[in-house]
């Protein structure tokens, strides 16, 4: 699976240009603020029909412009050639795959699954436990289409039976029936969690332990809100929970209240953690997540390394480049002066990126 | 404004109809035969006036009530209950179907303000009290909003009778081949599949 070619219009700073991508590596040099960051985006674009940046697509558009365009030629798992087209008009989204008009986003995400590494992820490790289960749903979802189906069920349930909590005579034979659909789809997407997160676990903690240099064993724990998953038990947990809620004007359990916890032996790993430490976990989590969908799917996922190598020492980068064993294509971004990778080698491909242009060079060290 | 800008602009208000369209719809008026013009807008302007709501079913019809409702050979054990007046032309046109009919007029919807109380819900509900159905079929559409729909005023009839309650299947289309079918449907057709 990998990129062939993109084509950009009118992307954020990204100059209108056609970017050959058919290697095995792709190495952007530049400094800040000139489009490496932009391309990836761009490549993720192509990949969800959505940002990993920004929920909003008029913020990918480049400033005096009514919308923008990708498009991409690919090959799919099974060495097809495929062709990606998204446009974005204003607060329309035009999506198509061979030429063929695509409504449901749901259609795209199965053909050319990416990872992205940000320099943000240390917020999966130190943010809100909003910021991990969306870590996790947006694992799962790519995985399973069964996971996005109860997760589009449960979040649209989930808003109905707020917007009636609010309402100042809500018909309460309502709730029975947002309960139940809350129930069913809530508790097939908990069966799902704790399998993943036990396994995920298991490969991340490995991970940290060789990379890290940190004696601590830390562990991810899922904390569920419901306490139970049989689906007439959740049912009554709703029920009983429905004079809070109806006060609240929110619904207070549920899935969308699961903690996801990293701990080490010691109790909440951030309490403990430096930085380095915390940043090193978050790279941790990107590498489990590209084994674990190596694992379940037997693909591997094209990688998108965005400045992450950045805060490693020698020593640590090479174990993690090496733990993170790359098969597939990949896409680093770098600042002129970390030549982490230079001279040539087949299948790498370097571009120096300045004012929204990519240039391609011949040789990493030009740069 | 001109009177073109005025015609496109209220053109490009009925549903499915954009700028391009109904800028293109505005000049096939213009130059159009002599007496069209004039017809059309004759039955768009009485079109309120004649086809109205079946103050039984909530179909659209020119008579009350609607000829399916008066007709005395539909199977009056079977009751389709389905969001628009459109649907009902939908299902009739296939003509596999001999029941009689309920329209919603929408789905439940509180994110809208949407409640049972805008809906065709108590009709439905003193129509099935008073009826002899023995089979409520939900022709909702399958979205969230059409299940939560269907869900629901199953409830409500669950507590009236003893009825049959069947819901329409969807999957795979038929002459259909699955390698053509979107992972969704097949996915969907997978959890609703029926004994064989």
């Amino acid at each position: 699976m990998r990129f062939l070619c993109v084509g950009i219009k009118d992307f954020r700073n990204l100059k209108t240009d056609v970017i050959e991508t058919d290697f095995d590596q792709v190495v952007l040099h530049g400094r800040n603020g000139q489009g490496k960051t932009s391309f990836l985006e761009a490549l993720y674009t192509l990949c969800y029909g959505a940002s990993f940046r920004t929920e909003n697509p008029k913020d990918m558009v480049c400033h005096g412009k009514e919308g923008f365009q990708l498009w991409s030629l690919i090959q799919d798992s099974a060495g097809f050639q495929r062709k990606i087209q998204l446009s974005v008009v204003g607060s329309k989204r035009s999506l198509s795959i061979d030429s063929r008009p695509v409504y449901d986003r749901k259609d795209l995400i199965f053909l050319l699954p990416c990872i992205i590494f940000s320099y943000d992820d240390i917020m999966i490790i130190r943010g809100e436990p909003d910021q991990r289960r969306d870590f996790f749903d947006r694992m799962l979802l790519t995985l399973d289409m069964e996971y996005l189906d109860d997760l589009r069920v449960y979040k649209k349930t989930l808003k109905q039976r707020n917007a009636l909590l609010k309402q100042e005579k809500p018909d309460m034979d309502l709730f029975v029936v947002y309960d139940m659909k809350l129930a069913q789809s809530g508790s097939r997407l908990m069966k799902s969690r704790a399998a993943a997160i036990e396994t995920f676990s298991k490969g991340f903690s490995e991970l940290y332990g060789t990379i890290a240099d940190d004696k601590r064993k830390i562990e991810i724990v899922y904390r569920p809100s419901w306490n139970c998953l049989d689906e007439d038990e959740i049912r009554s947990v709703l029920e009983s929970s429905l004079q809070r809620d109806l006060y609240l004007s929110t619904t207070t359990t549920g899935i969308h209240r699961d903690r996801i916890i990293i701990n080490d032996q010691d109790g909440l790993f951030i309490n403990t953690a430096s930085t380095g430490q915390m940043r090193l976990a978050s790279l941790c989590l990107r590498s489990a997540q590209a084994q674990y969908f190596k694992t379940k799917t037997g693909l591997d996922p094209v990688m998108l390394l965005d400045d992450v190598l950045l805060e490693l020492d020698s020593g640590k980068r090479a174990l993690f480049l090496d733990k993170l064993n790359l098969k597939g294509q990949a896409f680093y971004t770098f600042l002129p002066e970390e030549k982490y990778f230079s001279g040539k080698k087949e299948g790498r491909c370097y571009y120096e990126v300045e004012d929204g242009s990519l240039k391609r060079m011949e040789n990493g060290s030009q740069v | 404004m001109t009177e073109l800008d005025d015609l496109i602009k209220h053109l490009s208000m009925l549903p499915s109809v954009g700028p391009k369209s109904a800028s293109r719809i505005a000049f096939f008026l213009v130059g159009s035969q002599k007496g069209f013009n004039e017809s059309l807008s004759r039955l768009i302007g009485e079109i309120k006036e004649k086809v109205f709501p079946c103050p039984i079913c909530g179909s659209y019809s020119e008579t009350s009530p609607c000829p399916i409702c008066s007709d005395p050979g539909r199977d009056q054990s079977l009751l389709c209950i389905v969001e628009q007046p459109q649907d009902v032309l939908t299902i009739q046109s296939i003509g596999a179907y001999n029941g009689l009919f309920h329209v919603l007029g929408g789905t439940l919807n509180p994110l809208e303000g949407i409640g049972a109380d805008k809906l065709n819900i108590r009709s439905l509900v003193e129509r099935v009290e008073k009826g002899s159905f023995k089979e409520i079929i939900f022709a909702t559409n399958p979205t969230e909003e059409g299940d939560t729909t269907a869900l629901y005023i199953k409830r409500l009839l669950e507590r009236k009778g003893d009825f049959i309650f069947s819901r329409l299947a969807s999957g795979i289309p038929i002459g259909g081949d699955l390698g053509f079918a979107s992972r969704n449907t097949l996915m969907r057709s997978l959890r609703g599949r029926t004994t064989f």
